[in-house]
């Protein structure tokens, strides 16, 4: 470990990671307060990086955790963002009938998907987003400070939920499994 | 369906999101380093750190992360200081360098001197961004290349360095896909990595052949202490240096370089009155420009004062939350050697601060 925290290496971490912990909390409440978000959590991890365990190779999945916590301030944005996800997606599903049809099944995807995190509890959400943003178990373990094999109940319930929504829509296997 | 199709779709899920803009970015950063800011207060070692930032062109694969370490450090109280993100802005949107500098100077007034009295060694973590050039049957091709140097010094005895490591060669990469057809041609290996250890204890070959004397060449505590801090008084001082250097060169920019190098040198040594002087002697050099709004030095924040000669503009580019120095770059003004006018041709960014022995990080 090169130093103590200081401003100068928090500088570095901003850098390296703020791209992602940007795109997390945007996927989950949108671009309206996102900055607020985004610089709120990068607040609270300088206040509290004598906290970090420098054992982790990476401050990454500490970062997640701490904005996890702190998009719970945006519970309200959090849903309406939600509800415009699957308003938005169902307009590009509409115009998009010309379009190949694997673009449009997977816009119903997303929609789905959005609908489908609309009504499972907080906990999961937390774990299935955080999967989502490419985590690994590990990481979600770390990130929310739960043992992994809750990670991996939850994840699993939660997968069972989007599985059943996804089917009821008729969407198939092979269109998810495309590039993105 | 199966477990890796949801997942596919989870992941789809969140890569059609909204990715954010480096502008998005930038805005947030100021904001998180305007309200992270504090005021040095007595007592405390508030020097800056040997982390650089890894600079935006060049993203460093499986770089390790010095951040955050352990719970040396006390926290800082929770709240920002009012004002303080006001004055950043201030700083980034002046126009002109008097202002730029004016407001800078009030800044460092606030800052304490650091406790230099119990010896230790200065530790400086320098990581250059530069690009060269080869030059072959099909014209010259360059491509861009990082070094990190790491510099020990005795405090007490000046910033000559005891003990020094170089890795060059650091992610290497065409300028352009043009350069990288060029350079496969002439079969140049530029991306090989080497590490260089200079060190008198073990190679005498290193060893100074006299003990250094304390100068601007080797600033020492005790040096800076006795350096004017009446900018005009100082600005003397260092034209003196310039005019024993000899004749021949731009003297108001080699004042600009003396500037630049002394401030880069002795960053966490200087004691706020000096810098404060400096930084007002850097304002009154002809020909200096500030850069308008805030420039991206290796992924940091900053606002440049520039000097522009032989084609090469300059730039000294100062940290407007802690008035310190983030480091220097060298922009072409015009176009050469096949680069595009505004290639950033060097960047360093450098870091200090103090350990206990050499070859300590920390």
């Amino acid at each position: 470990m090169l130093l103590a925290g200081t401003r100068a290496d928090f500088g570095t971490v901003f850098d390296r990671h703020a791209g992602e912990i940007y795109r997390y909390c945007a996927r989950r409440i949108g671009t309206d307060a996102v900055d607020d978000a985004v610089a709120d959590t990068f607040v609270i991890a300088y206040e509290r990086r004598a906290r970090f365990d420098a054992a982790h190779a990476s401050a990454l999945p500490w970062l997640y955790g701490i904005a996890t916590n702190v998009l719970r301030r945006y519970r309200a944005a959090e849903a309406r963002y939600r509800k415009l996800i699957r308003h938005e997606n169902e307009t590009v599903a509409e115009s998009a009938a010309d379009r190949a049809v694997d673009r449009a099944d997977a816009s119903t995807a997303i929609r789905a998907l959005a609908g489908e995190l609309d009504k499972i509890s907080r906990r999961q959400r937390d774990v299935l987003y955080l999967y989502a943003a490419g985590l690994t178990y590990a990481e979600i373990a770390v990130a929310l400070d739960i043992p992994i094999g809750t990670v991996m109940s939850r994840l699993n319930r939660g997968r069972t939920r989007l599985r059943a929504a996804l089917l009821a829509l008729g969407i198939t296997s092979t269109v998810l499994e495309g590039p993105a | 369906m199966t477990d890796q199709a949801v997942d596919a779709a989870l992941r789809r899920y969140h890569h059609e999101g909204p990715a954010p803009d480096p502008a998005d970015l930038a805005t947030i950063r100021r904001r998180v380093l305007a309200r992270t800011a504090e005021p040095a207060r007595p007592g405390r070692r508030a020097l800056r750190t040997a982390t650089v930032a890894i600079a935006a062109a060049v993203v460093a694969a499986g770089a390790i992360t010095f951040w955050p370490a352990g719970p040396r450090e006390e926290t800082r109280p929770a709240q920002a200081m009012p004002g303080t993100e006001a004055i950043t802005e201030a700083i980034t949107d002046a126009d002109s360098v008097p202002a730029t500098v004016k407001l800078v100077v009030e800044r460092v007034a606030n800052a304490q001197p650091l406790d230099l009295g119990h010896g230790g060694f200065l530790y400086t973590a320098e990581r250059a961004l530069s690009v060269r050039t080869v030059t072959g049957k099909d014209g010259p091709a360059s491509y861009v290349t990082e070094d990190v140097t790491e510099r020990w010094s005795a405090v007490g005895e000046g910033t000559l360095p005891k003990l020094v490591r170089m890795t060059h060669g650091l992610n290497a990469h065409p300028l352009s896909p043009a350069d990288g057809a060029k350079l496969a041609a002439y079969g140049t290996d530029y991306t090989k990595v080497t590490t260089v250890t200079a060190d008198p204890a073990t190679n005498p070959k290193y060893a100074p052949a006299a003990p250094p004397e304390p100068g601007l060449a080797n600033p020492t505590p005790a040096y800076l202490a006795s350096l004017p801090t009446d900018p005009g008084r100082l600005a003397a001082v260092l034209r003196a240096a310039v005019a024993e250097d000899g004749p021949g060169g731009d003297a108001d920019r080699l004042l600009f370089k003396r500037v630049s190098a002394l401030a880069t040198t002795a960053d966490a040594l200087l004691p706020p009155p000096l810098r404060s002087a400096l930084y007002q002697v850097l304002a009154t050099v002809p020909g200096v420009e500030r850069v308008p709004g805030q420039v991206d030095l290796a992924g940091r924040a900053g606002v440049a004062i520039a000097h522009t000669a032989d084609g090469k503009r300059t730039e000294i580019v100062l940290d407007p939350v802690s008035s310190r120095m983030l480091g220097f770059r060298i922009v072409a003004v015009a176009a050469a050697d096949g680069m595009p006018a505004g290639t950033v041709v060097y960047s360093a960014t450098a870091d200090q601060k103090i350990v206990e022995k050499p070859g300590e990080k920390k």
